[in-house]
Formats: C-alpha cells, sequence, structure tokens
C-alpha cells in the first residue's frame, strides 16, 4: 500500500504543475492594463500630477508586481521578438512594439521607431505654448501617445497624418517639426527594410530564475496572492475573510445531507421497494435535476415573501438594526439568516448522496458474506450494523471526500442569491467588477484544494480498503 | 430481482432499436421521451411559435411574409422597403394577417406592460396580443424568452457534449485500448513527432497569433474558421513529420519500435482536466471575452468537460480489449487501429451514450446557471437563465421563477431519464438496486 500511496503523491506534481500554470496564465490575461487597474483606473491616474511622475508611479508598480521581467523561464516563440521585449515598461506599448516586431520582423528598425516616438513624446511634453494655445498642445501630445500604442498600418498613418495637420495649423508648434520628421523617416525605414520571414522560424530562449513565472509562484506559495482592485485589501484577507462563511454553510450541509442519505439507504435495507422506497427514490431523482439556484429563487420567491410565506429574511446576514441587540438575540438572528441557505445546499447535497449511499448499502446487502452471517442467525439489525454498513461506508468517504472542494467553494449560486459573503460571492462579485487578482487567486486554491482532495480521498480509500493495492499494479 | 437480460450485441443498425427499447422499458421514459421531442420541435419552430411580426399580412393591397423576409434580410439576400424598415406590425392597419401564437419576440420591448404577472391586467387592443405568462424586465415576454430559450438550450446541449464526446471519445479509447504497451513506434517516428509537435504548435498558433486574435475581435464565426486553418496547420506539420520519418526508417537502429506508455499520459491529462474547478475556469475566460457568444460558451464548456467520458471510454475499453472477438479480429490480420476504430469502438459506445445523457443535461444546467449570473451570453440572446436572473431583481414576480425553473427542470429530468433508462439497460445489476417503478 506505501508503494501505491508514493506512486499516487508523485503522480501527482505534474497535476499541480499544471494547476499553477493554469493559474499563473489566468493571472497573466486580465483584461484591460493590470498596472493601471492596480493603480486604481484609468481616473485615479490622471489625477496624478504631471507625465513624469505619473510614468514613475507606473514604472514603480510594473517592478513591484514583477511585470517588467521575461514571462516564463524558457520562451518559445518567432525569432523577430528581441530577447528584451520585457523591458518596455509600459504594457500596451509593449504589445504594440511585439507585434510591430512580428509584421516586419526587424527589430532595429522597430526600436529605432519606437525611440524616435519617444523623443518626439518627450519633446511635445518639454514644450512651452502661449498661454490659451494649449489645447492644439494636448492633443499632439494625446496623439503621439495613441502613435506608441498602436501596430496598425492605417491607424499610424492616420495618426501621423493628424500630427503633420495640427504641426501644420499652428505656427507655435514649428519646434516640433524637426522630431516628426525624424519619426516619420524612422517609419519609412521600418516599412522598407522588412524582414517578415524572421517571424516564421522558432527559437528557443532561455530566461532564467528572474521571471515573472517564478515570482508569482514564490509569492503563491507564501500566501501572497496580490492585492484586490475594488477592496484595496489583500486577496488573502479577502479569502480570510469569506472562508469561515462558506465552510460553515457547506460542512452544515452536507453534514446534514449525508445523515438523511444514510437514512435513506437504512431505509431502503429494510423496505425494499415499498411505497416510502419508491417515493425518496423519485424525490431523489427529482432533486438531482433542479438546478441549485432555480430551488434557491424558488425559495426565495415563496418563502421569503410577504405575499405568500415570510417565514425568512431575503438576505445577508443580520437584520437591520441587530448590533444592539443582546448577543443571544444576534446569534439566534444569525441561524434564522442561515436556516434557509443551508437547507437549500443540503437539500442539493442529499441529492448528490442519496443514491450513491443506498447503492453501496444495497450492494452490501446482496453480497455472499451477508447471506453467510444471515444463515450464522445474526439479527437483521446486527447485519447492518457490523457487516453491511462499515463496509458500505468506504466508498462513501471517498465520494464525500471528493465534495470538499464544493464546500470550500460554497455554492456560487446560493450564496449570489442570497448575498452571504462567502467564497461563491466574493468570486461573482469579483468577476462582475473586474477584479481579477481575487478571481485568480480563488480559482488557484480550489484547485489546489481539489488535487488534495483528490488525494486525501485515494489515501482514505486505500487505507479503508485493502483491495486498492492489487488496483494499482493492474 | 429482475430477470437479467443479456447486454444486446450491437450489429449494424442495432443502436437505434436498443435505444428507443431502454426507454420504452424505463418507467417515465416513454414521457420523457415524448417530451423531448416536444421540446426539439419548439426549439426547431421557435419563430413559427413566438415572432413580432406577422407570418402573412396583407397591408396597403400588398401581401407580405415579414418573417420568412426577416430571414432574408438578415442572410443579406434581400432589404426591407423604406417605409416598413422600423415599422412596428403590431400598429399598422392590416387589412389580414396570420400571426404566430405568441405575437412577441424574446427581447421586444413594452414598456407599457413592464414586468407584470400572468394574470394581471395588461394594456392591449385585443387579447391576442397578451403576455401568456407575463413580462419581465421592461415588458419582454417571458413565453416567448422561453421558446427561444429553448432553441439556445438544446444547441448548448448538443454541441457542448459533441464536442467533449468527440475528445473523450478519442482519448479514452487510445488509452483504453493501447494502453502502456501496445502503441510501438519506431525510433525514428518519435524522434520526429519530438520535434515536429512544438513545430506545429508554433506554425499553428504562435505564427498566426495576430491572424486569430484580429478575426476574435471581428466575429465569433471567422474566429472558428481561422481555428480550423490552425488545427488544418497543426495537423500538417505532424503529417509532414511522419513523411519525413520514412526515409530514416531505412536506419536500423531508429528502425526499432519501442512502447509509447499512452494510458500513463493520456490518464495524467484526465486527471489534470478533471480537477481543474471547470466553473471558476469557465466564469474567469468567459468574462475576459470583450464580446460574448454563445457559440463560444458552448465549445468552452465542451473543451472543459471531456475528462468523464474520456475516464469512462478508458474503462470500456481495457474490458473490451479482453473479450475473444476482439484476439480474432486481431488474428486474421487486422491492424490495432482498424480493431480499436471498427470492432472495440462500436461494442463500448453504448455506456458511453449514458454519459453522454447525463452530460447534455449538465451543459444545459452550467448554461443557465452561467446566464443567471448574466455571464457568456450575449444581451440579444435570450435564454431560461436570463428570465431567471429577472426574477433576482423582484421577488414578488414568482412567474419569472416558476416558468423558467420548471422548463429547466423538466427538461434535465427528462435528459436523465433517458439516460437512466439507458444505465438500467445496460448494467442489469444496477437494476435490481434501483427499483424505479
Amino acid at each position: 500500500m506505501w508503494t501505491y500511496l508514493l506512486r499516487r503523491v508523485l503522480l501527482m506534481i505534474p497535476a499541480l504543475g499544471v494547476m499553477m500554470v493554469i493559474s499563473f496564465v489566468l493571472s497573466r490575461a486580465s483584461p484591460g492594463d493590470p498596472v493601471l487597474m492596480q493603480m486604481g483606473g484609468r481616473e485615479e491616474v490622471t489625477r496624478i500630477g504631471d507625465r513624469k511622475s505619473r510614468d514613475e508611479e507606473y514604472a514603480r508598480i510594473s517592478k513591484e508586481m514583477g511585470l517588467d521581467l521575461p514571462t516564463f523561464y524558457v520562451e518559445f516563440g518567432a525569432m523577430s521578438y528581441p530577447d528584451t521585449l520585457h523591458k518596455i515598461v509600459h504594457l500596451p506599448t509593449r504589445e504594440a512594439m511585439a507585434e510591430l516586431a512580428f509584421r516586419h520582423g526587424n527589430w532595429p528598425a522597430v526600436d529605432a521607431y519606437l525611440r524616435s516616438m519617444q523623443n518626439f513624446l518627450d519633446q511635445s511634453y518639454s514644450h512651452q505654448q502661449p498661454i490659451g494655445r494649449n489645447e492644439e498642445l494636448n492633443e499632439v501630445r494625446t496623439t503621439a501617445r495613441l502613435l506608441t500604442q498602436t501596430a496598425q498600418e492605417q491607424e499610424i498613418d492616420y495618426q501621423l497624418a493628424r500630427l503633420d495637420s495640427i504641426l501644420d495649423l499652428d505656427t507655435n508648434l514649428r519646434s516640433l517639426a524637426p522630431p516628426l520628421e525624424t519619426l516619420k523617416s524612422s517609419r519609412k525605414k521600418l516599412l522598407t527594410s522588412r524582414q517578415p520571414w524572421k517571424s516564421y522560424i522558432p527559437t528557443l530562449r532561455f530566461h532564467g530564475f528572474d521571471n515573472q513565472f517564478h515570482h508569482w509562484f514564490v509569492r503563491f506559495i507564501q500566501f501572497d496572492w496580490g492585492k484586490s482592485y475594488q477592496s484595496r485589501r489583500s486577496v488573502k484577507q479577502e479569502v480570510m475573510a469569506a472562508l469561515p462563511w462558506s465552510l460553515l454553510l457547506g460542512a452544515t450541509a452536507y453534514l446534514i445531507s449525508f445523515l438523511v442519505a444514510l437514512g435513506i439507504g437504512l431505509y431502503a435495507i429494510r423496505n425494499l421497494g415499498g411505497r416510502g422506497d419508491r417515493w425518496s427514490t423519485l424525490v431523489v431523482f427529482g432533486l438531482h435535476s433542479i438546478p441549485s439556484f432555480v430551488v434557491s429563487m424558488l425559495a426565495i420567491t415563496f418563502l421569503c415573501n410577504p405575499e405568500y410565506f415570510h417565514w425568512f429574511p431575503v438576505s445577508g446576514l443580520r437584520s437591520d438594526g441587530s448590533e444592539s441587540w443582546p448577543w443571544t438575540y444576534r446569534l439566534l438572528d444569525l441561524l434564522h439568516h442561515l436556516t434557509l441557505p443551508t437547507l437549500v445546499f443540503a437539500l442539493h447535497g442529499i441529492a448528490v448522496l442519496s443514491r450513491q449511499t443506498r447503492g453501496s448499502l444495497l450492494n452490501n446487502m446482496s453480497m455472499d458474506y451477508i447471506r453467510t452471517a444471515r444463515a450464522k442467525g445474526l439479527s437483521e439489525k446486527g447485519l447492518i450494523a457490523q457487516h453491511a454498513l462499515p463496509n458500505s461506508l468506504p466508498p462513501l468517504i471517498h465520494h464525500v471526500s471528493q465534495h470538499i472542494p464544493g464546500i470550500l467553494m460554497g455554492s456560487v449560486f446560493i450564496e449570489t442569491v442570497f448575498s452571504l459573503p462567502g467564497m461563491g460571492n466574493l468570486v461573482v462579485e469579483a468577476l462582475h467588477t473586474g477584479d481579477h487578482p481575487v478571481v485568480v487567486g480563488v480559482f488557484a486554491l480550489v484547485g489546489l484544494a481539489t488535487l488534495f482532495a483528490n488525494l486525501l480521498a485515494d489515501v482514505l480509500y486505500a487505507f479503508t480498503d485493502p483491495r486498492v493495492e492489487l488496483q494499482s499494479t493492474r | 430481482m429482475k430477470r437479467v437480460e443479456a447486454i444486446p450485441v450491437l450489429e449494424r443498425g442495432t443502436l437505434g432499436r436498443w435505444l428507443m427499447h431502454s426507454i420504452h422499458r424505463q418507467p417515465g421514459g416513454k414521457w420523457a421521451f415524448r417530451f423531448l421531442v416536444f421540446l426539439v420541435s419548439i426549439a426547431v419552430l421557435a419563430d413559427f411559435l413566438a415572432y413580432p411580426k406577422p407570418l402573412w399580412a396583407v397591408y396597403k393591397g400588398e401581401t407580405h411574409f415579414p418573417m420568412a423576409k426577416d430571414w432574408f434580410v438578415g442572410m443579406g439576400w434581400s432589404s426591407w422597403q423604406a417605409d416598413l424598415v422600423h415599422a412596428d406590425w403590431k400598429t399598422l392597419d392590416l387589412e389580414s394577417a396570420v400571426w404566430a401564437p405568441v405575437r412577441w419576440g424574446p427581447n421586444e420591448l413594452d414598456t407599457g406592460n413592464g414586468k407584470i404577472g400572468p394574470f394581471d391586467e395588461q394594456s392591449h387592443p385585443n387579447w391576442k396580443f397578451r403576455h401568456f405568462l407575463g413580462t419581465h424586465t421592461n415588458g419582454k415576454d417571458v413565453l416567448s424568452g422561453l421558446i427561444h430559450g429553448t432553441r439556445i438550450s438544446l444547441t448548448i446541449g448538443i454541441v457542448a457534449v459533441g464536442i467533449a464526446g468527440l475528445i473523450g471519445i478519442l482519448l479514452g479509447s487510445i488509452a483504453g485500448f493501447f494502453g502502456d504497451h501496445r502503441l510501438q513506434l519506431t525510433r525514428a517516428y518519435k524522434f520526429m513527432m519530438l520535434f515536429c509537435i512544438p513545430l506545429a504548435f508554433f506554425y499553428a498558433f504562435q505564427a498566426r497569433h495576430y491572424i486569430l486574435r484580429d478575426s476574435l475581435q471581428l466575429h465569433a464565426g471567422s474566429f472558428g474558421l481561422e481555428m480550423m486553418v490552425s488545427l488544418a496547420v497543426f495537423v500538417g506539420v505532424l503529417a509532414l513529420g511522419r513523411i519525413m520519418a520514412f526515409p530514416l526508417e531505412r536506419i536500423p537502429y531508429l528502425a526499432r519500435k519501442s512502447p509509447v506508455a499512452v494510458d500513463l499520459w493520456i490518464s495524467r491529462l484526465t486527471e489534470i482536466v478533471s480537477s481543474v474547478p471547470a466553473l471558476l475556469l469557465l466564469l474567469s475566460i468567459l468574462v475576459m471575452t470583450k464580446r460574448p457568444s454563445i457559440y463560444f460558451t458552448m465549445t468552452l464548456i465542451g473543451l472543459i468537460s471531456w475528462a468523464g467520458i474520456a475516464q469512462l471510454m478508458r474503462a470500456e475499453m481495457l474490458r473490451v480489449r479482453k473479450l475473444d472477438y476482439i484476439t480474432a479480429a486481431e488474428g486474421i490480420g487486422l491492424t490495432t487501429w482498424q480493431t480499436m476504430l471498427r470492432h472495440a469502438l462500436p461494442n463500448s459506445i453504448s455506456s458511453v451514450l449514458v454519459v453522454v445523457a447525463f452530460g447534455i443535461a449538465g451543459a444545459i444546467t452550467l448554461e443557465s446557471g452561467l446566464s443567471f449570473l448574466g455571464i457568456g451570453v450575449p444581451d440579444d440572446t435570450m435564454t431560461w437563465g436570463k428570465i431567471l436572473q429577472a426574477a433576482r431583481f423582484d421577488i414578488r414576480a414568482w412567474w419569472l421563477t416558476l416558468f423558467p425553473g420548471l422548463f429547466i427542470f423538466l427538461t434535465v429530468t427528462s435528459i436523465n431519464l433517458v439516460g437512466e433508462a439507458l444505465r438500467t439497460s445496460l448494467d442489469p445489476k444496477w437494476e435490481s438496486v434501483y427499483p424505479f417503478e
């Protein structure tokens, strides 16, 4: 058995690695510029005085997030990309330059083009304009900014022509004409010296340990999962605030449903095919087909509604004004709020567990050793308590431990409908507000939990069922 | 304990008969099957059942077929005349007209009748314009939404499980049938594959990165097309590698064969895919796409959910592989691939159908859940989940919960019943455990 367990643990390592890589890819694939989001969104950023301090702040945060490093230990990509692409700090510019490098295949020319653009931008920012004529200058600046972030040929042509026309119209901007000329000539050079074949030659590059994935991974295992864009708190804090509620809800619900499922199974042994058994089977089958969000919506509509039965509060954990109540009242209030979600969750759990329990128990009851025990004169109760039940528990334990991530995660739908501050609700809110670090943190956590729960399930199974070893050697 | 019937050996054309036979033996199976046929007809005839314009109308002495015309206009083959482009056919003075039973589109607003119940008073010129099951946000018709949502739900179920089934059956049967020792490849072949797989990946996806990205921003359909091209490139490069391996195989050292542990690799892959939190991954990818498309959602569901099918298929293949007729097939000189595809696969496909049935039910549930959360479904597409979502903002509107809930429940129950029927007929032992009548 120990070799089986060792083998099982060793085989989990690649799965762990892949899970970490998927989480990392998700964390890098955030919509929008993560640095800007970390700085508090576009509006917040424009409040930071001048351009120079804004750029410095951007570079600082980018460095803090480790985004100015190569992505992975190795890089497999087109030859036309340079080694040093990650040194362009501004992410949209980096992407645009990468695309240009791919389209034209000539990195030195792209580099020269980028430098002339930056030169032009610097000049436009140091340019002094007579009072009242700032509009044109600002337009020049924004156009030049846009130019650094685009790789579409038409768009570049359009922006260049626009710069030209603005400079033509305003005589005060004449001093910007020479850098614009250099910009245009570097662009022309880029177009004439194309080497697109370079983009079709694959190359392998090694970046060493100083890369984004490595730093991300090291931070991740140190529980540093980044900062939430919305609340400005660390993801760890957010998760720690949400986890207890999910655990409470899930553990209670699964306990209830396990007991009910066991009850259904035991009842079925004694009254196989009877009316009660048939009905319970039918109900469980029906429960299996109703998604939890439908059940919770129905519960809310008919049990939390003054027009029908107002037995339970609609959402949240506390009633209004409950802060001033004595703690016994507050506790009762909390339980009152938690009852309905727990019941709905338990219904879901019963649907999942009871078929398994019933099947497992009945399967054991038809085994030969039961017949032997019965022939030996054991009472029917003793038969169940001493033989059938202990023997049907291992597959059940296996089954239940596979649901641990589900408990951890809470039910996304139930928590959303009842607005409980658990993990599921946390993720859904984060998804809707674009709070990417929270989503990735929870994703990685639940992914790891799933892997370890599977391991736990197999280990428990191996300890409770000696036949497992035979399976492993196949 | 019931009489145990032998599992039917499948000959050509018996699959369908076996399906119907098992469905009819399942208590309630007949009704489930009928309900599914009813649902499919709703999905196919959705436009004839609920449409905001008449099917046939005479207006100012001219005969129109507005619904058919809309379809042609949508395809770009025709265009509306100027005075009818934005016309509201319900207020036009029609001389005579044939309407669909429900005269509202799934996304049509009727602000005068915003969020009213089926039994409430509605302001219409005529009872035929009533919202029979009430309205939700800004007066969108519930019944019409349910009818058109049927089409989306069934498509999602079938397409997603189709993709999952294709991947799962292929990988699972290769893993199960070849195991770790039966796939013998020459060293030349292995060497070329080692070399060509990264290359194929590079030319198919990395070199086409910007083309794929641009097509994704353009339209989901063109992205699908470009993806096909990429896959073709991938397969093409691999095929080229295979061809280039032939001359190398003349060298004795390179021609030596050794086994490839396909089972090990595929089982690892399956384990990884099955331990990824599917719902979370789905949600976070879908949120990132700027323009949600229902086809993207179903493809993604399919790509994430094949692990179960692959595991089952592998187990089935392990069982079938040991049967005598497989040995016989190999004995008469068929290649391993031929034996697998022609003889082993058809015999294991019936048990996969059980998982496929449950998979369709699962995909439909998942999609309703996604649109309930408002993720992954475009604004102009009405689904069952979206009507449920509308209920979240007003718990008094019981009709917004009850009717879509009922639709989801009945559909999923029917599909599950069919799956149950197949399982019962495949595993007679289970039947004794599960007296479902």
